[in-house]
């Protein structure tokens, strides 16, 4: 390997308002290498690799290619310094060719020769073993072909330094093998490669080296050949993390939610959820398992009252001071509540429903009880003193409760919302996608309240889409396939494999 | 290699961490002085006239005489009590555009108590009944679109705006029965020979009941959006209809119940025009204000404190450039290019107040250090 720099950045520091997004970072990429940039959601990657694509300007610091300072004010000028990004959504003309989409944007003779490029995309493909047709249009082509065409496009501009924002985000395994044999084809033939990631086997699977970013500073560069994935989770997170979720055995089972023939028609009239029946019971999470969009969403809206359902749905809360059984069909919200119904959910879309983003941490605390009472006004004081009580408890880092939650980081509007929703008591706790986003440490605070809930009698139901957390997490995990249940297995016995098979195919023998 | 060297910019603009008040405050008045000053020179440029006479006339207008006085608040106070009631539709984010239509309906139906009932019972059953049937009216000319849109998921904004010119037909069609097609409908008590109906004076003025409605209103809005349940769920509603609804608020109940507080408070300053301002109605009665309304309460952030100021400095404003008008003979128009000039410079403002701009050489050290230094006191 040739051990010459090809790109070395400076002192490199970008801020957005009071965020610091790259706090004077200095690091070189190599001719010839595949270099992976690894960090935490918000940890600098993308903005620093944007700097070299020309889409952001530092605010200091210098970039130097082969030795000489240069200003990368634009994606032309980066394309000028051979430097070519491609990004994670992918920026494509869907009903141009492929050979239309690479020559779109360039400099040229007024009138267009498609067939010259075309002949050189040929020899590109040839060179690198490409499978791509240049004459196809890109709505016709699949993610894999899109994304083949947007790496045509940077080395048809002559790039040799090619910088993949998240690649593997959309493809399949096989494609993703595919992928980086095409990688390691590109370093081979001397150009340097970036891949942006967070997935730690992938970074051990094709790099050479790893360099990582945490909160924004560059902590270093390491050989892959001398890393671990207990190494880098490490230097990533900054401190040891246990990554082990403390699951104990389920005790003192109740039933608390039962739900029988659960139907429900989608916005394209088709069912979005057919035929749903299952139990939660307190004192054990249930996980949902499933492809997104195969009805998870429906299901928890149904038993929160926001979803309109089929007539021969049921769903019967029993309540636990009472054992008393009530139906939740039919009733809105605020009937549920009004019902003693002790129900909490932590919605997908935390500032568009859970949370009011304009609103502090006081105010939102108030969202599902400032009707209480008769009284004209809202009352505040126990309000305040809650949001105080769940800043300290979850350490939310915010200057102050009544900053609006909008500009709190993901992982904070999360402790915001998921402590509101224990702090309510629940006997049933709903959470949908609880950890996207959010890095590893919040995350497995988040897995701990949930198992602290369970271990203190709720019945917690956790929609999940990592099956790895979702086999270590949950006791009991139902499969929903097409808006179908696909059977519910045991946790512990349960493989990935069995899952992954009943997310995409219903199994014809297998109803309760 | 292309080895072209290009430097880095001369200025960047970056956006600040958090809105700081002081520099809104000099700002924003910065930006009064500048429209100020644009203003004069324009003013002067097409009439000819000299600084000193411009400067008198556009300062003048407002204050030298009791009567400027009393039309200069009177102007304002209307001004305010229309955007106040667009400011919970609006804080929704129901964008109610028909206020010229809510006044005018709430005028007429003022207008229509006066005219039928005159003498027949005492001022103190016909002034209530005056008051409540313009409140309904308008009140249910805001809540029918509001209807649609929560039943049919109509366009509000279209359909706010439409019924003003239904509005104004209603209006046409009740004055041209009233006086015949020829000429407008004059003074009621001309025509009806009673000025039953009429809000007498308050604190020895002509025009006190208006002044202090408005002012009543704009302190219990602001205790309304700001401290009250209903209140509460108008932010909610307006933020996300889903977080609405996860929290059990009726949406659709608040949003019927919002629009018609609006047009309820639009047709009270059309109570007040026919009843105690110009004791008539017509197709131009509230003028321009159910539209100049939008943009102070959009000005306030429907806050009721700052749009009381900016009522005020709007309705200044135009009153000068009027009586510059006056004195050089020129087109009506020029009072509209004035006013615009100033919204030009408040608006153009905000920029500055949100982002602050980097300059090449300071980037290192000023730029850096100030935001340092900023990051520090949070």
């Amino acid at each position: 390997m040739d051990k010459t720099a090809a790109v070395s950045l400076h002192d490199i520091t970008k801020r957005f308002g009071s965020t610091v997004a790259n706090d004077h970072v200095s690091m070189e990429i190599r001719k010839g290498e595949i270099l992976s940039l690894l960090g935490e959601n918000g940890s600098g990657k993308t903005t620093l690799m944007n700097m070299l694509s020309g889409i952001y300007f530092p605010d200091e610091g210098e970039i130097r290619i082969g030795g000489e300072p240069v200003t990368i004010r634009s994606p032309h000028d980066a394309f000028a310094c051979g430097i070519g990004m491609i990004h994670q959504h992918f920026k494509l003309v869907d009903v141009f060719t492929a050979v239309e989409n690479v020559v779109l944007g360039l400099d040229g003779p007024l009138k267009l020769d498609l067939k010259k490029a075309a002949a050189q995309i040929e020899e590109i493909c040839a060179r690198y073993g490409f499978k791509v047709d240049p004459w196809q249009k890109v709505y016709d082509m699949s993610v894999s072909q899109k994304q083949t065409l947007e790496i045509i496009k940077v080395l048809y501009r002559g790039a040799r330094i090619l910088i993949l924002d998240e690649p593997t985000a959309v493809l399949t395994p096989q494609e993703t093998d595919r992928l980086f044999a095409i990688i390691r084809a590109m370093r081979d033939d001397g150009k340097s490669i970036v891949i942006i990631t967070h997935k730690l086997n992938e970074v051990l699977a094709v790099s050479d080296r790893v360099a990582i970013l945490r909160r924004g500073a560059y902590l270093g560069c390491i050989e892959t050949k001398d890393a671990t994935e207990q190494i880098l989770t490490e230097m990533m997170v900054g401190q040891k993390v246990e990554l082990n979720i403390r699951r104990t055995e389920p005790r003192d089972l109740k039933k608390r939610l039962s739900v029988r023939g659960l139907t429900v028609v989608g916005p394209e009239g088709l069912d979005a959820l057919e035929d749903v029946s299952f139990d939660a019971y307190g004192g054990e999470i249930l996980g949902i398992a499933g492809i997104s969009g195969s009805g998870q969403k429906q299901l928890l809206e149904s038993i929160a009252g926001l979803q309109k359902v089929e007539p021969g749905s049921s769903i019967v809360y029993t309540a636990p001071e009472d054992e008393q059984e009530r139906q939740l069909i039919g009733r809105t919200p605020l009937e549920i509540r009004e019902l003693g119904v002790l129900l909490s959910f932590v919605p997908e879309d935390r500032l568009g429903m859970g949370l009011v983003g304009s609103m502090g941490m006081t105010g939102n605390m108030l969202l599902k009880t400032y009707g209480v009472g008769h009284q004209l006004f809202v009352k505040e004081e126990g309000a305040k003193k809650l949001a105080e009580e769940i800043m300290e408890q979850l350490a939310v880092v915010t200057p102050g409760i009544n900053t609006p939650v909008r500009r709190l980081s993901g992982g904070n509007v999360q402790k915001v919302l998921v402590g509101r929703e224990i702090a309510a008591k629940p006997a049933v706790l709903m959470t949908a996608y609880a950890v996207r986003g959010l890095d590893i440490n919040t995350s497995y605070t988040i897995y701990n309240l949930l198992c602290e809930q369970k271990e203190k009698g709720t019945a917690v139901i956790y929609v999940g889409e990592d099956l790895d957390v979702l086999l270590a997490l949950c006791d009991r995990i139902l499969v929903l396939c097409g808006g179908r249940c696909n059977g519910i297995l045991d946790a512990r016995t349960a493989t990935k494999e069995e899952i992954g098979l009943r997310m995409t195919k219903l199994q014809e023998t297998d109803h309760e | 290699m292309n080895k072209k060297t290009v430097k880095e910019p001369f200025v960047r603009i970056v956006k600040r961490p958090y809105a700081d008040l002081k520099v809104t405050v000099i700002a924003n008045a910065a930006a009064v002085v500048l429209a100020l000053l644009l203003s004069l020179l324009l003013l002067m440029a097409v009439s000819g006239l000299g600084p000193d006479k411009v400067l008198g006339a556009f300062f003048s207008a407002s204050v030298s005489t009791g009567n400027r006085l009393l039309a200069f608040l009177q102007d304002a106070a209307l001004l305010l009590l229309i955007a106040i009631g667009l400011a919970p539709a609006f804080k929704m984010h129901f964008w109610n555009i028909g206020a010229q239509g809510q006044i005018l309906m709430g005028g007429l139906m003022t207008a229509i108590c006066m005219y039928y009932i005159k003498d027949a019972v005492p001022a103190a059953v016909l002034i209530p009944v005056m008051l409540i049937s313009a409140l309904l009216i308008s009140g249910v000319w805001c809540l029918i679109p509001a209807f649609f849109k929560v039943r049919f998921g109509a366009n509000e904004t279209l359909f706010t705006l439409m019924l003003n010119y239904v509005a104004i037909q209603i209006v046409m069609c009740f004055t041209d029965t009233w006086k015949g097609t020829k000429s407008a409908f004059g003074v009621i008590d001309r025509f009806t020979g009673s000025a039953n109906g009429y809000l007498g004076r308050l604190f020895g003025i002509d025009i006190g009941w208006t002044l202090l409605i408005s002012m009543l209103l704009t302190v219990l809005m602001f205790i309304y959006l700001s401290r009250t349940k209903h209140g509460y769920e108008i932010a909610v509603v307006g933020e996300s209809l889903n977080t609405a609804r996860y929290a059990g608020i009726n949406d659709r109940k608040v949003i019927l119940r919002t629009a018609f507080i609006s047009g309820a408070i639009c047709g009270l300053a059309g109570f007040l025009y026919v009843s105690n301002v110009s004791h008539t109605i017509s197709a131009a009665t509230g003028g321009n204000f159910g539209f100049t309304a939008i943009i102070v309460a959009w000005l306030g952030a429907f806050n009721p404190a700052v749009m009381t100021v900016i009522s005020l400095l709007l309705t200044f404003v135009s009153k000068g450039a009027g009586d510059v008008r006056n004195l050089a003979g020129l087109d009506s128009s020029i009072c509209d290019v004035v006013v615009c000039i100033f919204l030009f410079f408040i608006l153009g403002c905000t920029f500055f107040t949100r982002y602050q701009l980097v300059f090449r050489h300071k980037a290192d050290k000023e730029g850096g250090s100030e935001l340092k230094a900023k990051e520090a006191g949070v």
